[in-house]
């Protein structure tokens, strides 16, 4: 399954990692480096999913995922958070701030791609009744 | 004999004391008796001899009448009928002859005829009436007058009457008298007797005074000078009266220095003199407060000073009792600032740690993810000659990694930055989760994996995320030491406790690699790092993850045969059954902080309405949407418990409808719900999200956390009636309703009574039930549990004894002079 995918990542070699191989497994990644251009990217584009840093520069990652879950237009575009460490209370401050799914950084490929194919798979699935 | 031997005799001789002692109750009695007596002489004498001149007078009328009448005084000549008087003494001569005394006929005021003498024996004629009394009396009022007159320089019982002609005016005066020598005389002799004995007591209590009297206030005195401590006694406004040796030595001040110094120059701060005496009017008394004074010379010293009240003589004055703590306060100091730089040195660590891995992180990131990406390429490309080289960099970088995060999470812990998420933990999702973790691992080296555990629905309140690390370590360690062997996790849940058991058939470890197992950096071999990797801070970490929990994890290890690592966490406190509300529990306090609970459910309005009204909370109860917004505008609780699923009107809509008000959207909700959708909740503005079915301390936290403590009542228990006293006022001056019991048996009974206090004080030391068998006993019952207990400690405790209080959440404060400052800091901390 194909799906356009906004990665929000302030770290250049990140994002580029994250990035080649998300394009190698077939998906269309575009980019934010801050939570400010997350916001108008994701209003801007309608992307199938948000992979979303948490530690980011202007707005950071809970403030955007709060903000892009309370506006009516973005709040059913699935958000993982990623974060560079699980620390301590940062699974369930995202989760508390809206995101979908929650995952830890170094990325291992294949259990976040598990976690991007199970949203996708959930907002492709008729809604619930 | 010199006086300081007399004294010492004194001193030393009892039966000297009350033979002196005796004598002068012998004098005081005789002189009373003596001088009754005399005056009741002396007044007799007088009365008689008055009454006796009375009669002479009426003797002298019949004699002068006898000689002719009327009596006129014409041309300088007094006559009774033609009988004339002047220079006649006939009449005042048959006078004396009958009745003994002397007698005179006055001209006007002039002695016409007379037998009184005069200093040189002559008759007194031609003198006169001497002004005063007699005179006024006679011819001034016209009367007679009787008593003792002064004729002539000598004293006489007299009487006078006045001689009226016809016109009643006052022609003359007839006397007659007798000496009052008789009187005189018997004055003398009783006054002499009344003198000597007055004179004789006096000398006595003299000597009494002086050597017995005396010697009291010398013993007082040397026994104040050999004293200690500074003892100073002062008027109410600050004049001195007395001071020992060691207050002179102690304000750095001469014996002979003239005067005494204002003691108020004295402190270093010039409000505290103002201060302290205030404190002193308001309890009578000051018991050891710190103050700091200013010597002589100017240097500061510390000191704990006591004042009291006391009588010295007959007037009302301070006693000041001073004590010099200036080396105590100086090693407090010494030793707080020592605390402070090692405290700081550590945080500094901690930080530099933290800030460090994560600058270590973020390059190593690109490393892994670029080794990754590489090896990607090339087996897209078929080029896997450098395959193996890039999967060295990447399982490099992943060490790396790992040892940061640990080095990372163990410095969060020591810099105590590691927070606990608490939440129902489905026991089930958790070892599922762990089983897909560590299948990988156990199929590396062919180890079997089992995990065995109880059937049914399983929660349990903790940290997921806590948890499942340090379980993961203890499998992934289980994993790494055992080959081709068995890995087992048992969890078992024994009354009030949860229990994983992570054995294994590997290696096992001796007792000298056990006793260093849980340090950090240490592995049970340095060999084994080379053999087996890891950071050697896996089981630190999991057993501070463990405390936090609190818990513990506990190895047992045979070499060759495998290992046992045991997590114990103590299990949350069951869900009380619905019990109907206690008498009065119900009752509104009038200032008691505000809980509306909505629910259409009347089992739950049961339910919480007892939870919380047991701590002291006022529920109102709402059994609908609407009726809730309602009742949140007029009565504007401290926080609103709302159910989501209710008819009509839902959570949801009443959330809405109360964070769009502006009046009431600072109004802090919970959501208690069946659903757990707690991202919606929080994204509505609810403060805090709760499942049912509630956990009771849950549910209390949560609400003490918004709507505040509810009046903060605090149990004190202290078997010293004093410090007792003292720390009930102090909470009570900060606002605190405190109450105390001498024991901790007393304070099992009072809890059993009253309703939990938020916050019991507790002194470790005392008779019948010490502290440490109370906060036991008070962990043990589910009513007293969520009690927050602060223990004030004198003693020095024992890494076992502290390790006992703080895992019964005993906060320890040590007694001192600090010990009401950190009181109270504590109990503010404790209060949010």
């Amino acid at each position: 399954m194909s799906l356009r995918i906004l990665l929000v990542e302030d770290n250049a070699d990140n994002r580029d990692m994250l990035g080649r191989r998300l394009t190698r497994r077939s998906h269309q990644v575009s980019f934010a480096v801050d939570g400010a251009e997350a916001l108008a990217q994701t209003v801007a584009q309608l992307p199938d999913l948000v992979l979303m840093d948490l530690s980011l520069p202007v707005i950071d990652g809970w403030e955007a995922i709060r903000r892009l879950k309370a506006d009516p237009a973005t709040c059913a575009i699935p958000i993982i958070a990623l974060t560079a460490h699980a620390m301590a209370g940062d699974r369930e401050k995202a989760l508390a701030a809206g995101a979908d799914d929650y995952d830890t950084k170094p990325v291992e490929l294949e259990r976040l791609l598990a976690k991007i194919d199970a949203l996708g798979a959930k907002r492709a699935a008729p809604p619930d009744a | 004999m010199s006086l300081s031997r007399i004294r010492a005799a004194w001193r030393h001789s009892t039966l000297a004391r009350s033979m002196t002692l005796s004598f002068l109750g012998v004098l005081v009695v005789g002189l009373t008796v003596t001088s009754i007596t005399a005056y009741i002489l002396h007044r007799n004498a007088q009365q008689a001899a008055l009454e006796r001149v009375s009669i002479d007078m009426r003797v002298a009328w019949n004699v002068l009448l006898q000689k002719g009448k009327p009596l006129t005084a014409d041309n300088g000549v007094m006559k009774a009928g033609d009988f004339v008087l002047n220079g006649n003494n006939e009449v005042v001569d048959t006078v004396r002859d009958l009745v003994g005394g002397t007698a005179t006929v006055f001209m006007g005021d002039t002695r016409v005829t007379t037998n009184v003498p005069t200093a040189d024996g002559h008759r007194a004629i031609g003198t006169h009436l001497a002004r005063g009394p007699v005179y006024d009396t006679v011819f001034g009022s016209k009367a007679p007058y009787r008593g003792i007159a002064m004729i002539l320089g000598h004293r006489y019982m007299t009487a006078y009457d006045p001689i009226l002609d016809g016109a009643g005016k006052v022609i003359g005066v007839l006397y007659v008298g007798r000496p009052a020598s008789f009187l005189d005389t018997a004055d003398t002799a009783e006054w002499a007797v009344i003198a000597a004995t007055l004179i004789a007591s006096l000398i006595s209590l003299a000597l009494n005074y002086l050597l017995g009297r005396r010697s009291l206030v010398d013993q007082a005195r040397t026994l104040l000078d050999s004293s200690p401590l500074a003892v100073m006694l002062s008027t109410d406004d600050g004049k001195t009266l007395y001071r020992n040796e060691k207050a002179f030595a102690l304000f750095g001040l001469q014996r002979n220095a003239s005067g005494m110094p204002d003691p108020d120059s004295f402190y270093a701060d010039p409000a505290q003199p103002q201060r302290m005496m205030e404190a002193f009017q308001r309890t009578g008394r000051l018991r050891q407060v710190e103050t700091q004074y200013r010597r002589a010379d100017g240097n500061t010293f510390w000191a704990l000073v006591t004042w009291r009240r006391m009588v010295y003589d007959n007037r009302p004055a301070i006693v000041k009792w001073i004590y010099d703590i200036s080396e105590r306060k100086a090693a407090e100091a010494a030793m707080a600032e020592a605390q402070r730089l090692a405290e700081h040195a550590n945080e500094t660590k901690s930080e530099f740690l933290a800030n460090m891995s994560h600058e270590l992180r973020t390059p190593l990131n690109a490393i892994i993810g670029y080794s990754q990406i590489l090896q990607e390429d090339m087996e897209d490309a078929g080029q896997n000659e450098a395959l193996p080289d890039l999967k060295r960099i990447e399982t490099a970088g992943k060490h790396l990694l790992g040892l940061i995060n640990d080095i990372l999470d163990l410095s969060k812990i020591e810099a105590g930055r590691m927070e606990v998420y608490l939440e129902q933990v489905d026991l089930h999702r958790l070892l599922d989760e762990l089983r897909s973790l560590a299948q990988p691992l156990a199929a590396k080296r062919n180890n079997q994996l089992e995990f065995v555990l109880p059937p049914g629905e399983l929660t349990l309140k903790t940290d997921y995320t806590k948890l499942k690390q340090s379980l993961l370590n203890l499998l992934s360690n289980a994993c790494k030491f055992t080959q081709a062997g068995q890995v087992r996790l048992d969890v078992t849940l024994p009354p009030g406790k949860a229990v994983f058991r992570v054995s294994d058939t590997g290696i096992g470890m001796t007792e000298a690699q056990l006793g260093k197992l849980f340090r950090a950096f240490s592995q049970a071999d340095a060999s084994t790092t080379r053999e087996y990797g890891g950071t050697g801070l896996g089981l630190a970490i999991t057993r501070k993850l463990c405390q936090l929990l609190g818990g513990d994890v506990n190895v047992t290890s045979t070499p060759g045969e495998g290992s046992v690592f045991t997590i114990t966490l103590a299990l949350d406190v069951p869900l009380p059954a619905a019990t109907a509300p206690a008498p009065g529990a119900q009752a509104p306090l009038t200032d008691a902080t505000t809980v509306l609970l909505v629910d259409d459910d009347p089992q739950i309005h049961r339910l919480i309405g007892t939870m919380l009204s047991r701590e002291g909370y006022r529920v109102e109860h709402a059994a609908s949407g609407a009726q809730a917004v309602e009742l949140a505008r007029s009565l504007r609780p401290a926080v609103i418990l709302l159910d989501v699923l209710m008819p009509q009107v839902d959570g949801w809509t009443v959330l809405g409808t109360l964070k769009n008000d502006p009046e009431l959207a600072d109004i802090p909700v919970v959501i208690v719900s069946l659903l757990d959708e707690r991202p919606l909740g929080l994204s509505l503005g609810a403060a805090e999200f709760l499942t049912k079915p509630v956990d009771r301390t849950r549910l209390v936290e949560t609400v003490r956390t918004f709507a505040g403590n509810t009046g903060g009542r605090v149990l004190v228990v202290d078997d010293s009636e004093d410090d007792r006293g003292a720390t009930v006022r102090a909470l009570t001056a900060s606002g605190y309703d405190a109450v105390s019991v001498a024991s901790g048996a007393l304070a099992l009974a009072w809890l059993e009574d009253n309703p939990p206090p938020a916050i019991l004080l507790l002194d470790l030391v005392m008779p019948d039930m010490d502290g440490f068998a109370l906060l036991d006993r008070i962990r043990s019952v589910e009513r007293l549990r969520g009690i927050k207990v602060l223990v004030i400690s004198a003693k020095d405790l024992t890494s076992h004894e502290a390790t006992f209080l703080l895992e019964r959440g005993g906060t320890v404060i040590p007694k001192g002079p600090q010990a009401r400052a950190a009181l109270l800091t504590a109990l503010r901390t404790l209060r949010i």
